[in-house]
């Protein structure tokens, strides 16, 4: 596998507010990588230090093995991003602005730009001050996804968008992902979204990474477990169960991440009976979110 | 394959427990013993399928190798994949439907029906790990 993205030993601090606190952090080629946290868990800070849009206050950050002080121009330009906010130039219209962008990239794809605008149905003629916060996305995206980025990096893109257009919008990115192997990290909310497109998930919490699984590997895993005839809880100790409650003989838990033990065959030995529900990835992440505070 | 046989077989459902390279992987399968897809027929592409399901290619990747394994596809070098030839439509025995009746009418007694699904699907899982 090769490492596309190594965050290693990442600090950063707002003032005397620890962001991002000793985060390590590992993206191969082609993975498409959802990052969960709640508001103000440090995404955005993450997305925009990979961008060096911020200064680490310590720890490194390497693209295809290199700090971006030593990235080559044409290496800098094999990355898209789309930031949670646009970027203005609110005077401009929507084809002023796309021919202003293909100027900063030398592989800027025209006829692929054209059709994006095409069928999301951008109007060129329109000012961008006039645009609606959906379409200002969009022409963010279209903006993005213009120079067949290698590397693609979405704070929240699809925030704005109606659900048809979202749907537009991950067809096409599955597209670009099959065409160009792209490697893709996003932060978002839309936790379907994430379980439709990434093969990878991650949570950031508390200024780290807390999860990071192969998607299929942890839906594979999590759920919902209710064990009877339970008499001595120390039983349980050996199980990978979290946030449990105990009723009588009855201890109901969650499964949060893929484990080596064969959980059942333990259950059976120990002598108890148990229910097994397989729970969704919106469901894991809250009872990860219960249990990380 | 045209887009509308690819919505008449797929109906992905992110938000169930389920893995959606299992669920690719039934909806195949349940395509193929009901007759929608039959023997010899040419798959969609991995390209097209995750376009038209907003599915990660790797996933679909992983689903069509699974059932490649299985048997219930096989690769043609530039062709693509395809449904094997001794997969045909099946018709279901009146003992399986039967047994299958009593279970649910059992389960149904203290289980809801996507706790009864994810019974199944759990069990199918072992087996498919215990080589059954």
């Amino acid at each position: 596998m090769t490492a596309i993205v190594e965050v290693t030993n990442l600090d950063k601090r707002y003032a005397k507010h620890d962001v991002l606190t000793t985060l390590n952090f590992t993206i191969n080629r082609g993975d498409v990588v959802g990052l969960l946290g709640k508001n103000g868990a440090g995404k955005s800070t993450l997305l925009e230090c990979l961008m060096n849009l911020k200064e680490p206050n310590s720890g490194s950050i390497k693209l295809w093995g290199k700090t971006w002080q030593t990235l080559t121009q044409a290496e800098r330009e094999r990355i898209g991003f789309v930031a949670q906010s646009s970027a203005g130039y609110n005077w401009m219209k929507v084809s002023q602005y796309l021919d202003y962008m293909s100027h900063f990239f030398e592989h800027w794809d025209h006829t692929y730009c054209d059709q994006l605008v095409e069928k999301w149905q951008l109007d060129e003629n329109q000012y961008i001050d006039q645009l609606s916060g959906g379409q200002k996305q969009i022409l963010d995206v279209v903006q993005a996804l213009s120079i067949k980025p290698e590397l693609l990096v979405l704070d929240e893109p699809v925030a704005h968008l109606d659900p048809n257009m979202r749907r537009q919008f991950l067809s096409e990115l599955m597209e670009l992902c099959c065409e160009q192997n792209t490697t893709v990290i996003f932060s978002t909310h839309i936790v379907s979204d994430l379980e439709r497109i990434a093969n990878k998930v991650a949570i950031l919490m508390s200024g780290k990474i807390i999860h990071h699984h192969d998607l299929d590997d942890l839906k594979n895993a999590i759920g919902k477990v209710s064990l009877s005839g339970v008499t001595n809880a120390q039983d349980l100790e050996m199980l990978p169960l979290s946030n449990t409650i105990s009723q009588q003989d009855t201890v109901t838990g969650f499964i949060l991440e893929p484990s080596t033990l064969d959980w059942q065959n333990v259950v059976k030995d120990l002598g108890l009976s148990y229910r097994y529900s397989a729970i969704n990835l919106e469901d894991w992440y809250l009872e990860v979110a219960k249990h990380a505070y | 394959m045209s887009e509308q046989l690819i919505n008449l077989i797929y109906l992905i459902n992110a938000q169930s427990g389920v893995p959606i390279y299992r669920q690719i992987m039934d909806q195949t399968t349940h395509a193929i013993v009901t007759g929608v897809l039959q023997a010899d027929q040419l798959m969609p592409s991995v390209r097209s399928l995750a376009s038209h399901l907003q599915i990660n290619p790797m996933t679909i990747s992983k689903a069509f190798s699974n059932l490649e394994n299985e048997g219930v596809l096989i690769r043609k070098r530039g062709v693509g994949m395809l449904v094997a030839s001794n997969q045909t439509s099946r018709t279901i025995s009146t003992d399986t439907t039967n047994a299958l009746q009593t279970f649910i009418d059992l389960a149904k007694q203290d289980l809801s029906n996507d706790e009864i699904i994810a019974l199944v699907q759990q069990h199918l899982a072992m087996s498919r790990k215990k080589g059954k």
